[in-house]
């Protein structure tokens, strides 16, 4: 297999966007071509979850290559695989690389989902749990994360409080994020300790409280993939694809051995770590999938950077803010930056790239030369992880 | 409500495993043959949350929902499900028994199934 680098990012900015999706995507598309030069692309995956079912739209790819002028010996394939699609797309594209099928692959990911009513985007993303066990019971995302929730805080002795830091500081971060969609300096008083608290922080799938969740934002990412002998004369900075894994666990959350073990990803992070052949000491900063709070923790937990239960404590000691010793979520991770669901995974290589090269401006990790990353899937039932190096 | 109607699991005839809900080869060790059997009338609630965001076609609010463990076996029985009882009455490890009846609409469709409601 050939080394593979990404040598090329863009992203929008998230939030709610007035563009069409096929059109935001190929923004994004423009800025990773236009970021090393425009080198001839070979192939192109995007990663998108709700097109059909939100903006009547289908084959997606193959509307964003024509937007783009990549058409003829340009192939093109759109990926579904829930909120996970993006890392998915990624670790496909890392595959035609490092195999020489293709020499640039450009992957992107992309979701527009604030043209739809509230009611309909959640009823949307449950389709993904258990068609029979849990779906017609009325489960969502945010109910399954609020019986995880529950179980986790009996058990490891957490408090809404340090679930509300995660909020705190990713809302912190994302401030310092042009891209992130949510700008919004919060502190544990106004959204837990006050009086007014419970009108601006409602429990949602109790024990979780809004500010425990990530927003519904249209956004788009993608990046371009080189050989890294190639990538060297596209860009100053490779960012090198180290290690890629993926886990798969039980559908119904309730069938798993202990629910609180999150064994996919286990299994993602410990074939990543495997392939790229470096230890949990060696990661610089996180960025993982917290479209709930608690995710911070079970993700950190499971991947093996602390022991369960203990990522909260590490938290109120500032061991994962930027600046200390394991950064989690630079970049706000989705609870600031937001999470179009299709469009996270590859955002999170994105920031994971900017990290690297020395570009994140004011959230910049000093001195970062390798990134962990995980894109959660389902309730965890699919997952990837990827592990990033400077390639210079 | 129907008397006669039990929550059925699936168990496999090599292993003895029962799952809930039905896979086409064991969880545990793969084989494709399986009986039908009743996951029994008693179950103990493991954990829940309160949903105020409920989702399209539930009308119940806020929805209570839980994973609940059926007594009596050996290695974890579960079932995910919605919980009949008012939230300030709920908590972990509480007795519950199956109960059938409207779970919500899919578009203009009822959708059946058997809820949770205390035991007793």
């Amino acid at each position: 297999m050939r080394d593979v680098a990404i040598v090329g990012v863009g992203m929008t900015k998230f939030g709610r966007l007035s563009y069409e999706l096929d059109e935001m995507i190929a923004k994004a598309c423009l800025a990773a071509m236009d970021d090393c030069g425009n080198p001839g692309i070979d192939s192109v995956y995007v990663a998108n979850m709700g097109a059909g079912a939100i903006n009547r739209q289908t084959a997606l790819a193959s509307a964003v290559i024509d937007r783009l002028g990549l058409l003829g010996k340009t192939s093109a394939v759109a990926i579904e695989n829930g909120p996970a699609s993006g890392q998915n797309a990624a670790k496909l594209g890392f595959f035609e690389v490092a195999s020489g099928y293709s020499d640039c692959v450009l992957v992107a990911g992309g979701e527009r989902m604030r043209v739809a009513p509230g009611g309909t985007i959640t009823d949307f993303v449950a389709m993904m749990s258990h068609p029979k066990a849990e779906y017609i019971h009325g489960v969502t995302l945010p109910s399954l994360a609020g019986m995880f929730a529950r179980l986790y805080m009996d058990k490891y002795g957490i408090t809404s409080e340090d679930l509300a830091n995660v909020a705190v500081k990713n809302h912190a971060n994302g401030m310092l994020n042009p891209y992130a969609h949510i700008h919004q300096k919060i502190a544990l008083e106004g959204i837990l300790l006050s009086r007014e608290a419970k009108l601006n922080n409602p429990v949602i799938a109790d024990p979780l409280r809004l500010y425990d969740m990530c927003p519904v934002s249209d956004g788009a990412a993608a990046f371009i993939l080189c050989p890294l002998e190639k990538a060297k004369e596209l860009c100053d900075t490779p960012v090198r694809i180290a290690g890629v894994g993926q886990g798969t666990d039980l559908h119904a959350v309730h069938e798993r051995p202990d629910p609180l073990v999150l064994k996919s990803v286990q299994i993602a992070a410990d074939r990543a770590f495997a392939m790229a052949g470096v230890e949990r000491k060696d990661i610089d900063f996180l960025e993982l999938h917290d479209a709930f709070t608690i995710l911070e923790f079970a993700e950190s937990e499971n991947a093996g950077f602390f022991e369960p239960g203990k990522c909260a404590t590490a938290l109120r000691e500032g061991v994962t803010q930027i600046g200390g010793k394991l950064p989690i979520n630079p970049s706000g991770g989705l609870k600031a930056r937001g999470h179009p669901v299709g469009a996270t995974g590859a955002a999170q290589l994105v920031e994971c790239t900017w990290q690297l090269r020395g570009d994140a401006g004011r959230r910049q990790v000093s001195g970062a030369q390798r990134a962990f990353t995980v894109n959660f899937g389902g309730f965890g039932n699919n997952v990837v992880a990827h592990i990033l190096e400077r390639g210079d | 409500m129907d008397e006669e109607r039990k929550m059925m699991g699936m168990q496999c005839t090599a292993c003895g495993k029962v799952m809930y809900p039905a896979h086409d080869l064991c969880t545990k060790c793969g084989a494709r043959d399986f009986k039908e059997v009743p996951l029994g009338a008693e179950a103990s609630l493991v954990t829940y949350t309160v949903l105020t965001a409920v989702p399209t076609g539930v009308k119940t609010r806020p929805l209570v929902l839980g994973i609940v463990a059926f007594d009596g076996f050996d290695e974890p029985v579960r079932a995910t499900g919605q919980v009949l009882a008012k939230p300030e009455d709920v908590e972990m490890g509480m007795k519950l028994v199956p109960d059938w009846g409207m779970l919500r609409m899919l578009g203009e469709e009822t959708i059946e199934g058997f809820r949770f409601r205390p035991k007793g």
